[in-house]
């Protein structure tokens, strides 16, 4: 926050000073004992604060009690998350669990911000120079075996270098009435109702986990509960199947001349809630209004990040647009789905995004009725819909009549809506709730792979021995806490890498529980262990 | 006359008022945490043009007196700023959700006030029958039950099993409300159309007593001491000895006497009722301002909770307002 610059540049100059002491006294050291680094006092117990918050607090207090086992003096502190991000970002805190999502399936939005040297997301400080170049050949590098060697390169180094506890991810869990049909939970959280219908009846209710969403204009936002339902009243040039591959939806089919350029043609005849055609026109503004400085009532789209590094967008007929980007971006088409395309002629006619909030209109399979942003938004088929992507069957109008999202964000009251026969799906499960649901034969689990990561995150400015990071990470038996804790709905990640991602190398094994080879790593770093 | 005092009154509020909005603005900024960092989300990849854009945006690149004065400058014209999270005016946003919070704490007060009151003053009168102790014994675990817990067992129990109420929401996913007061059970009583009004009074329900059941519990309690103490006065036992009819006695002499105490308990709880709550919108899917507020300070959204602060202290200087005419009119020898 505004904390005023001089306070920030004495704290980076003292940490600088400090990092400089650090390193000298370190280099020393190690001519003198062979290994040893600085830090470590010798004859004392590492001492570490597992700093957490409502949500990941028995999984903080079981960690600090496997610390304990190996000699480590581990404490558990509860914060409230966003208070704890700050202590964190200042260098104040040690150790912290932290989670990060990834909506590209791809190391780009998720290993590199959080690893790459200063990058926003990299609360660890950890710093690599051979990471950074790593993560950014694999990030936008032309050759997709070059960018995989790249990513598995990197996922070598972090097994070694531990800057981690590394964590896991969760199942995404959703649940719904017997009665629905097509339904598949997506990766990317997605709800598209297009797809879905009900036996014996037209018109179907979604509980959604969130208690609002942030505006219906599919350029004002940046959440995901919010996008998931925007992009069942907007549909985008390309879009994902629920295991995460990029097919046409809008567009035909596109083309790749170049590394940097693309061209998409676009299916004729698409017509918006209005009756009006969708043209290469209204692809063109879509993206400059996320581009703009201004474009959002004078203000930058909250979404720029997320149409990558576009460096021009131009028409090139009625039915066809090409994309030209600042360099190559091999994970583009993987951000696309994330852009609705908007019609020009109506955007420029409501004039604020609110007005299009308040009346969103797009080329989706639904249109809207009504609604607000708090408690439910209602949405209508639409009739002379072009069908959606060839690639998600049925093509065609969506078949449900009526569909409505409900807001409904305490976890049982969504399973007794859904038990009751008040809505139809509902969004994430709570755990200890699965089995009692699996029982009922009105209902149907379904689960999917989750695109969020969960670690514990180290301070590497001060855990500056990576034996001692790969210690903590050898004392835990996360097979046993994932179980025990998280239902078994929770799957170990070796590094900061997830399976779904791509350059995921399936080889590198997770650090195992080994509590005396973390006893004997703290050791050889200099800490009493018993 | 009691026009010029109740004048006096609202205007001695404001200096308060505007200490309590300098307090306010002052505290969400030293909540640690960042506004920004929180609206992107700790996932994919933001660039600093977008997060600089934001700050800028949100005037948090400005130093803090000049945030006020951009703050107190809008407040002048009546403008209560932007909400950081929605980019709509606060006003709106808060707008949206007070009628929700009214109904619902009206409800409750309602619900309050029907069962506290008559228990209260049965179990005075009856004192230390079976039903005194019952009822004294219910009202204790009025107090101590977690309206969460109380809230998932009403809707397990009626909704879930029973099927009697609707498990959460204003109105059932088919029934559009109507744009009028925003209070829905009105509004089905003002245009007559009994089918909204059944849905809103049945989805209404058990929000309303779960929310109203402390208040009831405390209501009762406070109601049957006091009632036990005038019970005991010399006017009770001048009009016993005239002859009046008990029930007369009871209702007549010694709960009018009685109810100060009852009402002061009402209104500041009605106060704290228009604050919104948390637990009871969350668990019933209810959009209204506690929940509201609560996210707003968890996502830091500064100008949204400043503007609900502002409420909250007009909406308790109303109360006590209204509690403090109430008294006079149960006891004409009070002034204002």
């Amino acid at each position: 926050m505004r904390r005023g610059r001089p306070t920030r540049l004495v704290a980076s100059i003292v940490a600088a000073g400090l990092l400089l002491t650090a390193g000298c006294s370190a280099g020393q050291r190690s001519s003198q004992t062979g290994g040893q680094t600085q830090g470590a006092p010798q004859g004392q117990r590492l001492s570490i604060t597992i700093d957490t918050f409502q949500g990941r607090i028995p999984e903080a207090e079981v960690v600090a009690n496997y610390l304990r086992q190996v000699g480590v003096q581990a404490e558990v502190r509860i914060w409230e998350k966003s208070a704890l991000l700050e202590e964190i970002r200042q260098g104040n805190r040690v150790a912290y669990t932290q989670d990060w999502g990834s909506s590209t399936f791809d190391p780009y939005d998720l290993a590199l911000p959080k690893l790459k040297t200063g990058d926003r997301g990299n609360y660890s400080f950890y710093a690599n120079p051979e990471v950074d170049s790593l993560l950014d050949l694999g990030a936008s590098g032309a050759d997709p075996d070059e960018r995989r060697r790249a990513y598995e390169q990197v996922q070598q180094i972090l097994i070694d270098e531990a800057p981690w506890i590394f964590g896991y991810y969760m199942d995404v869990i959703e649940a719904t009435s017997a009665d629905v049909v097509g339904f598949t939970p997506a990766m990317d959280s997605r709800i598209n109702l297009h797809d879905v219908s009900r036996t014996g009846a037209d018109s179907l209710v979604v509980g959604l986990r969130t208690d609002r969403l942030q505006s219906l204009d599919p350029a004002n936002h940046r959440d995901r509960d919010t996008e998931t339902v925007i992009r069942n009243i907007y549909d985008g040039l390309v879009t994902r199947t629920p295991d995460g591959q990029i097919v046409p939806e809008l567009a035909e089919s596109w083309e790749q001349p170049d590394s940097t350029t693309y061209v998409f043609k676009l299916k004729q005849g698409v017509k918006f809630h209005d009756g009006t055609e969708m043209t290469a026109d209204d692809v063109v503004f879509t993206f400059e209004r996320i581009l703009a400085p201004d474009g959002i009532d004078g203000q930058q789209s909250p979404r720029l990040s997320l149409v990558g590094p576009i460096k021009k967008i131009e028409k090139v007929n009625e039915y066809a647009v090409r994309f030209e980007l600042e360099h190559p971006f091999p994970t583009w088409l993987q951000l696309l789905p994330h852009t609705q395309i908007v019609s020009k002629a109506y955007v420029e006619k409501v004039g604020t995004s609110q007005a299009l909030s308040e009346k969103p209109m797009g080329t989706g399979p639904f249109k809207f009725v009504r609604g607000q942003v708090d408690s439910e938004i209602v949405l209508e088929r639409f009739d002379d819909y072009y069908g959606g992507a060839d690639a998600l069957t049925p093509v065609g109008p969506a078949q449900l009549k009526t569909v409505t999202f409900r807001m409904i964000p305490e976890p049982s009251t969504r399973v007794a809506a859904l038990k009751a026969g008040e809505v139809h799906i509902i969004q994430e499960v709570p755990i200890d709730q699965i089995d009692a649901l699996r029982a009922d034969s009105n209902i149907k689990v379904l689960t999917t792979q989750g695109t969020r990561l969960y670690m514990i995150e180290l301070n590497n400015k001060v855990l500056t021995d990576a034996r001692v990071r790969r210690a903590l990470n050898h004392a835990i038996d996360w097979e046993a806490i994932l179980n025990e804790i998280y239902g078994g709905r929770a799957h170990r990640v070796a590094t900061a890498m997830l399976p779904s991602g791509f350059g995921y190398d399936p080889t590198v094994a997770p650090l195992s529980y080994d509590p005396d080879l973390a006893r004997r790593l703290l050791q050889e770093a200099g800490y009493v262990t018993d | 006359m009691k026009a010029v005092r109740i004048l006096e009154r609202v205007l001695t509020a404001l200096p308060m008022s505007l200490l309590m909005l300098l307090l306010v603005f002052g505290f969400v900024r030293l909540l640690p945490g960042d506004p920004v960092d929180i609206m992107m989300g700790q996932s994919g990849n933001v660039s600093q043009a977008e997060i600089d854009a934001l700050r800028r945006e949100l005037h948090l690149d400005r130093p803090l007196p000049e945030q006020l004065a951009i703050f107190l400058r809008g407040l002048l014209r009546g403008d209560l700023g932007t909400s950081f999270r929605e980019q709509r005016p606060v006003a709106e946003v808060i707008g949206d959700a007070f009628p929700a919070t009214v109904e619902l704490a009206l409800a409750a007060l309602l619900v309050a006030l029907l069962i506290g009151l008559p228990i209260g003053v049965l179990s005075a009168v009856r004192r230390n029958s079976w039903f005194d102790r019952l009822a004294m014994g219910v009202s204790f675990l009025g107090i101590s039950m977690p309206a969460f817990w109380l809230g998932i067992m009403a809707i397990m129990l009626f909704s879930v099993h029973l099927g009697w109420t609707p498990v959460q929401g204003r109105l059932s996913a088919g029934i559009a409300p109507p744009d009028l007061t925003g209070l829905y059970v009105l509004d089905g009583l003002l245009t007559r159309d009994w089918a909204l009004l059944k849905d809103a009074l049945l989805h209404l329900l058990l929000p309303a007593v779960t929310l109203g059941a402390e208040l009831t519990a405390i209501i009762a309690r406070v109601t049957r001491s006091s009632m036990l103490e005038a019970l005991q006065m010399d006017y009770v036992t001048a009009a016993r000895a005239r002859g009046v009819p008990e029930w007369q006695v009871v209702l007549r002499h010694a709960l009018r006497n009685a109810l100060i105490p009852t009402v002061t308990v009402a209104g500041l709880q009605l106060g704290v009722l228009l604050g919104g709550n948390m637990i009871v919108e969350t668990v019933f899917g209810w959009p209204g301002l506690g929940r509201l507020v609560v996210g707003a300070i968890f996502g830091r959204d500064y100008a949204l909770v400043q503007g609900a602060v502002m409420l909250y202290a007009l909406t308790f200087l109303i109360a006590n307002l209204l509690v403090d005419i109430l008294y006079t009119q149960l006891n004409p020898k009070l002034e204002l």
